[in-house]
Formats: C-alpha cells, sequence, structure tokens
C-alpha cells in the first residue's frame, strides 16, 4: 500500500510531544483561504516552479510530452495547464527550480524514514506526527502506518480538519495516542465561508473522540479579519469546555510562509494581511484558559 | 523518558566577587585581545628579556640548565602583582609568548612572522634563530628535498610540523607531593638513572624548575606580608594579605592542606605552564573541596573556586574538563561540577572554556545545565562522548583505566592527563587537495607542469569509479608517508630544544625514563594529525560516482574541462553537482558511507606510522580556520565547490548542505569513525534561539545532543542565535560586540571574523 506523501519533515520540535518525524499527506477535504501549506490541498502531484533558480538551460523543454516547458526570448514559460504532473521534468531539473509535489511511498519506504531518528524519539519522548493536507484523507494507508508505529513502540500523533469518514477516525484513534484537531472557525457560516465546507461533520467527529476518551488538542488559526473575532474567541473556549478530552487549546497566529509556497504552485487568490500581534493573542489565551480552565498556549 | 529537572542556583556570586568581575572585565579591556601580548619586542619598556640575557651571561653552560634558568628568571622578574580583592595570585608576563616561541624552535618563530605585529616579531626572530637548535625548514629538506617540500606546503596540500601543542600537566602529583615531594621525587630518579653529565642536567633542569616556584611562591608571600601591614588597607583587603601570605608561604614547600592552598599551588603551576589547561578540576581537586566543606568554611570553598576561575579567565588558560567518569566507571559528576559550570554562567564570556564528559549514567541535571548556558546565549560548555572517546583510547592501546581518564584541552583536542604528550597537531593533512591530485594524476591545478605525486594517469581514462578511487588511495598512501616523517621532524627539533620543560616532571614517565616531555618520555606519545576538506572530498567522490560514472550525466572530459574552467561556462554542471548527488550531511546513506570511508582510509594509513615519540599517529578534525586557509588554495571541485571558498567546518558537513534538520546531520556524523579520531572531532552545531525559548524545547535539545553523543558522535559544540541577530551584526559590529559564536575551538566574537568566516557561520542557517 502507498500513500502520496508530500514531505517528511524529522527534527521537528513543535509538532507533538519529544522530537518527532511529521509526515506530510497530500490532500485535503476543506479549502482554507489562509493555508499555509498550500501543497497539500490538492491530491493530485503538482510541480512547484522556482522561477529564481532556473538558469534556463531548457532541458525540461525536451523532456515534456505535453508541452508545459516552453522558451519564448530566452525565458522559460511553464504553463500549468498542459501539466500532467509526471514529474519528468523536475527529475532532469539541474537546479532543483522544477520539483514535484507528492510521492507515492509505501509505509515501508516511510518507516525507513522515520525509523532513523527512532532512538532520539525513546531518549525524547518523541514519535510520529501524521499532518498534511488531511492525513485521514488517505485514511486506509494512515491508519495502516499508524498501525506500523505502534509495532515499532513508536508514539503516534495526527493533526486533522475533522471533516473525515467517522469510521476511519475511530479505526485510527486506536492508533493514535494524540490528536491536533482543527476548529478554524465558530458557527456554519463562518466555517462555510472560510474552509468551503460545513462545521458539523467536524463537530460530530470531535464529538465522536469525546466518546471514546481520546487525547485531544484543540488547535486554532488566528487569521485576523477572516476569524479573528471575539465572537470565534467564545467558541474556542465554549468548545475547549465542553469537551473532557480535549486537555489543551493551541492558537497558531497568521503566518505568510504559504504565501511563497502558493505562488510557485500557481495557486491564486491566496489570504493575505498583516500576522497578528503577538501580545493580542496571548490575551486571547488567558481569556480562553479562563473560560475552558485549560492550558491555552501560542504554537 | 529521561527526567532533565532543570537545576537550582548553586551559588550567588558574594558582592566582593561581583567587584573583581568588574575588575577583571576593565583589565581584559586594556589587552582588548589576550593574543596582543602574543608578541612583543624584546625590550619593552625599558625591561629586558630576562630569557635572552641567562643565554647571554652563560654562553657555555650546558643548553638545558640555561634554559631552566631563563624560565625562572622570566618568572621572577616578572611583576608580583596582587590586585585588590583577589585572593589568588599571580599574574602572566605578557611577553610569555616569547618563551614559548624559543622551545618551538624555529618553526615557532616562522609563526610569529604571520603575527599583525610583523616588525617586532622579526626582531624577536632574528634574536631567537640563533639560540634554537635545529630548524624544522631543514629537516624537511632532508627529508623530502627543497622544491618539492615547499611546493607541498605551499599547495596547502598539508601542513606538517604542527605547533606547540598543548598538555595537562599532573596536577595531582603537585597536590600530592608539595613542592619538596617534588624535588624528593627528581632526587629519586636521578639516583637511578644519571650515568653521564647530560642525563645529570636534566635532572639538574628539573630541579630549578621546581626551586624556581617555590622562591615565585615565597616572593608572593612576603610581598602579600607587607601589603598586609599598610595602613591604607581595609580590614577585608588585610585578611586577603594575610591569606595570600600563609596559603604562598605554605604551599612554596608544603603539599597543601586546604582548597585556598591548593588552588593557588595549582595555579602557581598553570602560569609556569604558559597557562595551558587545567584538566579535570572537578576531579582533582574535589578531595580538598571536600574537606574545606566539612571543616564548615563554605563561603571559602566557594571563595577559592571563583579566584581560581576567575585566574583562568583574567589569564586566558585553555580547556577545564567536568565530570565524566571515575576510574570505577561511575559518574563523577559532583558538587564541585556544578559549582563550576555556575561559575562559568556567572562570567559569561568566551574565556574560560569549559568541556563537559558526557556518558551512558551522566545524570540529566548536568546536560540541562549545560543547555541552559547555551540558551543564554553561551558557546560552553562543549560536550564530549565518553563512549566514543574511550572506545577510541582503548583501540590504540591505552589502558581502561588511564582511558577513563581522559581530558578535553586546547581548543579541542584530548589526552591522558600528567601522562601523555599526544603532540597535539603534528600536522595538518588537506583531503580536498588530495583528490585534486588524484584527478590530475599527481599533479596540482595550481601548477599543472610539476608532477609531485605517483602518476595515477588522468581522470579522463578511467572507466570505473572504483579505478579513480584506487588512484586516489594510491595518492594518499604515498603524501601520507611523507607527512608523516615531516611531522616527526618537527618532533625532533621540540625534543632537541627541549620543548615544555616545565611540564616535565609534571608528566609521569620523563623522570621514570629520564627522557623530557618532548622526546618520548611520558607514558602516552601519540600523533595527531588534523584533517581538512572531509566534507569536500567525500561529497566530491559520491557526486562523481554518481554523475559521472553511473548515470552518465557528465562526461569525464567535461568535467575536467568544468573544473578547470572554475565552472565559468559550465554552470549546468555545477547545478547538477550541487543538487543531483546526495551531499554528507542529510543522513543519505550513500554520501555519508562515502565521507566514512574517506576519512576511514586517511586515519587508517595515517595509524601504520609511528611518530618519533613513540606512538601512532591517529586522527583529529577540528580546523576551521584551516578549512578557510586551505580552501583559498584548493582548486574547484566536483562537489560543486568553487575554486578558493572554504572547505567546511571541521568534521561537520559543506556549509549549508545538511538540509534535513538537526537530527540528520548528527547521525550522519556520527556515521563516521569518530573513535579513531582520538585527536579530537568538532562538530559546530548551530542552534536557533527559537530551540531553545523556553524548557520543554531545552529538554528535547538535551535529549538529541544526548541521542547523538551515546550514539556513535564524539564532541558537540554549540552556537546560539537567529539568522537576523547574524545578519544584523555583519552589516553593523559596532551594534554585537556581545555575540558570541564558537567554531572550531574557539568562542569569539562573530564581529572579529573576517568576512569568509562570518559566511560560513551564516551559511549555517538553511
Amino acid at each position: 500500500m502507498t500513500g502520496n506523501i508530500f514531505h517528511l519533515q524529522r527534527f521537528s520540535l513543535f509538532d507533538g510531544p519529544g522530537v518527532r518525524t511529521v509526515v506530510f499527506l497530500k490532500g485535503c477535504p476543506l479549502q482554507c483561504v489562509w493555508c499555509h501549506n498550500p501543497e497539500g490541498l490538492s491530491a493530485a502531484p503538482q510541480i512547484m516552479y522556482d522561477a529564481a533558480r532556473c538558469i534556463g538551460c531548457g532541458d525540461c523543454v525536451g523532456v515534456c510530452k505535453n508541452g508545459a516547458h516552453a522558451f519564448s526570448q530566452g525565458v522559460h514559460v511553464y504553463d500549468r495547464s498542459l501539466c500532467a504532473g509526471c514529474g519528468t521534468c523536475a527529475a532532469v531539473c539541474c537546479t532543483q527550480a522544477l520539483s514535484l509535489v507528492g510521492r507515492q511511498l509505501s509505509v515501508e519506504e516511510v518507516m525507513a524514514e522515520v525509523m532513523k531518528d527512532e532512538p532520539l524519539y525513546r531518549e525524547s519522548g518523541g514519535g510520529v506526527t501524521l499532518s498534511g493536507g488531511e492525513p485521514l484523507l488517505q485514511a486506509d494507508f494512515a491508519i495502516a502506518f499508524l498501525k506500523e508505529c505502534k509495532k515499532q513502540g513508536l508514539t503516534s500523533c495526527v493533526e486533522t480538519c475533522g471533516m473525515v469518514d467517522t469510521d476511519k477516525l475511530m479505526q485510527a484513534a486506536r492508533f493514535t495516542d494524540l490528536f491536533y484537531f482543527d476548529y478554524k472557525a465558530t458557527g456554519e457560516g463562518m466555517h462555510r465561508k472560510l474552509c468551503g465546507r460545513p462545521q458539523t461533520p467536524v463537530l460530530e467527529n470531535l464529538a465522536r473522540l469525546e466518546a471514546i476518551q481520546a487525547r485531544v488538542v484543540l488547535r486554532c488559526p488566528m487569521v485576523p479579519g477572516a476569524n479573528l473575532c471575539r465572537e470565534h474567541i467564545l467558541g474556542i473556549a465554549e468548545t475547549a469546555r465542553k469537551y473532557t478530552c480535549i486537555h489543551e487549546v493551541q492558537l497558531e497566529p497568521f503566518h505568510r510562509l504559504g504565501l511563497g509556497k502558493a505562488e510557485k504552485l500557481g495557486i491564486d487568490g491566496m489570504y493575505d494581511t498583516e500576522p497578528p500581534a503577538r501580545a493580542e493573542i496571548e490575551h486571547y489565551c488567558e481569556k480562553i484558559t479562563g473560560i475552558c480552565g485549560k492550558r491555552c498556549i501560542i504554537s | 523518558m529521561r527526567d532533565y529537572t532543570s537545576t537550582e542556583e548553586r551559588i550567588v556570586l558574594s558582592s566582593r566577587m561581583a567587584a573583581v568581575k568588574k575588575e577583571i572585565s576593565q583589565r581584559l579591556q586594556i589587552f582588548t585581545y589576550r593574543e596582543k601580548t602574543w608578541c612583543c619586542p624584546v625590550e619593552v619598556d625599558n625591561l629586558t628579556n630576562p630569557f635572552l640575557a641567562e643565554f647571554t651571561e652563560h654562553p657555555d653552560a650546558p643548553y638545558v640548565i640555561n634554559l631552566a634558568n631563563s624560565i625562572v628568571r622570566s618568572w621572577m622578574e616578572t611583576p608580583f602583582v596582587i590586585f585588590e580583592n583577589e585572593a589568588v595570585v599571580g599574574i602572566t608576563r605578557p611577553q610569555y609568548a616569547m618563551i614559548e616561541h624559543f622551545s618551538l624552535g624555529i618553526r615557532g618563530a616562522e609563526s610569529v612572522l604571520e603575527d599583525p605585529d610583523r616588525e617586532q616579531a622579526e626582531v624577536l626572530y632574528r634574536r631567537l634563530a640563533p639560540l634554537t637548535k635545529r630548524h624544522i625548514a631543514e629537516e624537511g629538506e632532508r627529508t623530502v628535498g627543497r622544491t618539492e617540500f615547499r611546493a607541498l606546503e605551499k599547495d596547502a596540500l598539508f601542513h606538517a610540523g604542527g605547533y606547540q601543542g598543548h598538555t595537562v600537566p599532573d596536577y595531582s602529583r603537585l597536590l600530592e607531593n608539595g613542592l619538596d615531594g617534588m624535588l624528593a621525587l627528581i632526587d629519586r630518579y636521578a639516583a637511578e638513572n644519571v650515568r653521564d653529565q647530560e642525563s645529570a642536567d636534566f635532572y639538574e633542569a628539573n630541579r630549578i624548575i621546581i626551586r624556581g616556584m617555590s622562591r615565585w611562591l615565597e616572593t608572593y608571600a612576603e610581598k602579600a606580608a607587607q601589603l598586609a601591614e599598610g595602613g591604607q588597607v581595609t580590614d577585608v583587603q588585610r585578611r586577603y594579605y594575610r591569606e595570600i601570605a600563609e596559603n604562598c608561604g605554605y604551599v612554596a614547600h608544603r603539599k597543601p592542606r586546604k582548597l585556598y592552598q591548593a588552588v593557588q599551588l595549582i595555579w602557581c603551576l598553570s602560569l609556569w605552564d604558559w597557562v595551558d589547561c587545567m584538566g579535570r578540576m572537578d576531579q582533582y581537586l574535589y578531595p580538598f573541596y571536600q574537606s574545606s566543606k566539612e571543616e564548615g568554611d563554605v563561603i571559602s570553598t566557594e571563595d577559592s573556586m571563583v579566584s581560581i576561575v576567575f585566574k583562568i579567565w583574567e589569564n586566558g588558560s585553555h580547556n577545564v574538563t567536568l565530570s565524566g567518569q571515575k576510574p570505577d566507571g561511575t559518574d563523577a559528576s559532583n558538587e564541585l561540577s556544578y559549582l563550576l559550570l555556575q561559575i562559568l554562567r556567572e562570567i559569561h564570556d568566551t574565556h574560560p572554556r569549559m568541556s563537559v564528559r558526557v556518558h551512558k549514567n551522566s545524570p540529566g541535571e548536568m546536560l540541562a545545565l549545560a543547555v541552559q548556558l547555551w540558551s543564554e546565549g553561551m558557546s560552553d560548555p562543549t560536550v564530549v562522548s565518553d563512549e566514543t572517546v574511550i572506545k577510541g583510547l582503548m583501540q590504540i592501546g591505552t589502558p581502561l583505566e588511564d582511558a577513563l581518564d581522559y581530558t578535553m584541552l586546547g581548543c579541542q583536542e584530548i589526552e591522558i592527563p600528567g601522562k601523555s604528550n599526544f603532540g597535539c597537531e603534528d600536522g595538518q593533512f588537506n583531503l580536498a587537495k588530495l583528490f585534486e591530485y588524484a584527478m590530475n594524476g599527481g599533479m596540482s591545478t595550481s601548477n599543472p607542469a610539476v608532477r609531485v605525486g605517483p602518476d595515477t594517469g588522468r581522470f579522463e581514462d578511467f572507466t570505473c569509479f572504483e579505478d579513480f578511487f584506487s588512484a586516489f588511495e594510491i595518492q594518499l598512501r604515498y603524501f601520507v608517508r611523507i607527512f608523516c616523517h615531516l611531522c616527526d621532524s618537527g618532533q625532533e627539533v621540540r625534543a632537541a630544544n627541549f620543548a615544555k620543560l616545565v611540564k616535565t616532571p609534571f608528566t609521569e614517565g620523563c623522570l621514570e625514563k629520564g627522557k623530557p616531555h618532548d622526546a618520548g618520555g611520558p607514558i602516552y606519545n601519540y600523533g595527531v594529525v588534523e584533517t581538512a576538506g572531509l566534507a569536500a572530498a567525500a561529497d566530491s567522490f559520491t557526486a562523481v560516482k554518481k554523475l559521472v560514472f553511473q548515470e552518465g550525466k557528465i562526461s569525464r572530459q567535461r568535467l575536467v574541462s568544468a573544473l578547470a574552467a572554475n565552472f565559468e561556462g559550465y554552470e549546468k554542471e555545477r547545478q547538477m553537482l550541487l543538487n543531483r548527488a546526495p551531499k554528507f550531511g542529510n543522513d543519505d546513506q550513500e554520501a555519508d558511507a562515502m565521507a566514512a570511508r574517506v576519512l576511514d582510509l586517511f586515519w587508517s594509513e595515517c595509524g601504520k606510522y609511528r611518530s618519533i615519540r613513540g606512538d601512532v599517529y591517529t586522527g583529529a578534525c577540528s580546523l576551521l580556520s584551516g578549512g578557510i586557509g586551505f580552501g583559498k588554495k584548493t582548486g574547484a571541485l566536483p562537489d560543486g565547490r568553487f575554486a578558493g571558498e572554504p572547505l567546511g567546518n571541521s568534521i561537520g558537513p559543506r556549509p549549508g548542505a545538511d538540509k534535513n534538520g538537526v537530527s540528520a546531520m548528527l547521525n550522519s556524523v556520527a556515521k563516521l569513525p569518530l573513535e579513531k579520531g582520538v585527536g579530537g572531532t568538532t562538530l559546530n552545531v548551530v542552534l536557533t534561539t527559537r530551540m531553545l525559548s523556553d524548557p520543554t524545547l531545552r529538554t528535547h535539545i538535551a535529549s538529541t545532543i544526548r541521542t547523538y553523543l551515546l550514539g556513535g558522535g564524539q564532541m558537540a559544540q554549540i552556537t546560539t542565535a537567529n539568522l537576523e541577530d547574524l545578519l544584523d551584526a555583519k552589516a553593523h559590529p559596532e551594534r554585537h560586540g556581545d555575540l558570541i559564536v564558537r567554531i572550531g575551538g574557539f568562542s569569539v566574537q562573530f564581529v572579529q571574523l573576517d568576512e569568509s568566516a562570518q559566511n560560513e557561520i551564516i551559511s549555517r542557517y538553511n
């Protein structure tokens, strides 16, 4: 069985306990306007093109079967509409200006990479975190992989947007030590507008995790001009108070690192704004803790 | 999961010590940079050079007697200064360095010529040269022939002959015997071993040194006693003068009874040993610390330790080693280990430097304190793996008991304190340059007209990678032989000149055998060769193997042309070499195995030669400035590096090539045969301030470092900064005098580095 993986990030200190390797699975059911991993949105393989690195050798033109690459007056023109995402051009690009996002890897292949830091996981209490995209969109692969992690004695975390098949979520929960569960908006209207899908199924899944008393950290992006409002802060606090499975809330201030990647992927219309002031978010942390009685930190 | 409970503050400096700290800071500012004293004119401020005077006044006396008397005279003519508030006395003389150079022979004097103050250096050189007995340049010419010897050194293939080297004297021997006891020891061995006038002179020279130290301490005692009687003295100060008088008077002959006396006595030896290295202070001082504490004088024990560390700070001795294991293999950390680290934390400067030995039973608390210091912006302590070092020492024949007692010294070197002379950089060898020779059939790109190595054929004619690698092996065997012979020559010069005479009675084996410190006297006499250009050579091999021989993406002829043109007109090839072949430092099996293969080949070859002092040559890899210097003269390489660029940082990956995170980089390095790098292998790890910003993250860093050290790693030194800091410091040096980075064994102010070294550090932020 293979999964469509777009990144394996080692030495991650901020995605769960200890030192971890994060496995990023490609494809997401939501379309959040602020997405900071836009390369995880589409389930299809994509070409990322970094024009600044191109030295104009022209090798890509020769290998592309669909004519997606051309040179016009010495300038490299890449027509994404013709691209099939086969990655042939990336394989010959000497500067890595062209790179293929999304590789089919087997559970064993991912595991081999993950196990390189096994002594460090043991020493630090770390392990593996599945992220994305939405990792449970490729549920069978994710479950098989999580199962393998347990077999190897590794702790496992899953970062999920919650918009997933409930049965699969329950299966995954059997092999998951900690969920990072997204709470992105308060109310159907806001959720639909910002994430493109309803919130009810998300909250139903959170209730299911509550029913089995999974360990959950509530993760909330803080996007000025989008969801950063009193109503939503209260929504976060109320949700955290309501569900006993949630033991911590993490607020994630908006940042702009996703914008550069979106540009290289040819994705237009990403949301852009000034990142919020840290003091403001710290203030919300206090407020949320005050209401729900649980730890609330900036992640 | 390990418990890294943070350490409580163990000491709070008294206001008196805060005052001393302030004073020392001011004194250090006057010198601004200790090495400014490195070279002084032979006559300065109407002080004649006592060192030269002794030789001039007694032209017919035996060399070694003149040398011993010169050393004593130099110290007796150094001003006897007691600063206010200090409790341990003795300062370095500003001109001490000339004695160091003298004992080196000509080579040392030549290195003085690189001193910024060249005019004064030349005066010194002219006066010292006729007094030394043998010159390394002559030795090189004798061994290899004049033209070849010069050509190889000039071409930056290697630098043979090394430096004066550091060693740690046996402080325990001094503490256990006292100076009179040392005299008795010398007499005893003299009675056994004196056969002729020469051996009689050798033992007499040792006596002269010891008697000189007694006189020096007595003089300080008298001076302090006089000051104590002065009218303008506060009660507190009077008490300190009396303490100093009592302590110095006591240890001038007898062995110390309390900690205060012990630190005064070891400081005397450390000074006379040209402020070299302190060794395992938390071990040899611990019995004194314990008994002084049991007597209830808590302030005095802490005062004593602060005083000695402040002396080290002020005068610039190298490397204090902490923790590690006891002779029975149990953890050696004690209260003193923590106290010393806390004092270091309080000083918060580039000196003194400390190293912490880590082993599988190390308390988490010790490493946690180290991480705490890094998080506060310090580069010390360096951390070292007992597991790797002890394994390596035993592999070359050191018994377990002595291997367990190893110490760090100098920048990042390793040895058995009081028992060894590891040569400490007998020479430096540039593997990247050797790669060039292999590509060019024994010729350098800088001088393609002259073949200096064996004719192993043209690169264009190799049909498989292994044939090419064999050519490298042949070149390596040929040049390592020459290199080791030249390193021996350097040692011969030192032995003939009785270098490091002060260490001789304090190094086990010298008195016993009747042999000087640099002539095979000590018990262990391994040679140490420094390695430069490892990552560059290894990555070049990996790239050539994959892109030329396996995939055929670059033809042999085209690669040769690209390198010859320094990639001008060959940017596509350079990009392929950079991006299409794996690089050492990413936990990539192929690239890491290549680095291990190259390093193992080189160190094993060196291990076939026995240094003239008696034991085999072993490996080391802790050059940064050398990586820059050697790089300047190394041509373009198939790792994508342009001609003249730095060769990378000691044992670490090519700057900026590690893109898989800290753990992957550490795994790569730990795959190298580091146990064979008995001389010390420095790994510079740059951590961002964010990684150390809260207690949980600091725990993760402690775990990461511990995993590396216990999993085959040998040494790590940490630089903490954020990228913005560094970029801003480069642009506005005036604002960042406090930014301390640690590279290649030195903690330095970032703003004092030249641009290429600054870029090297900056490039480590991916």
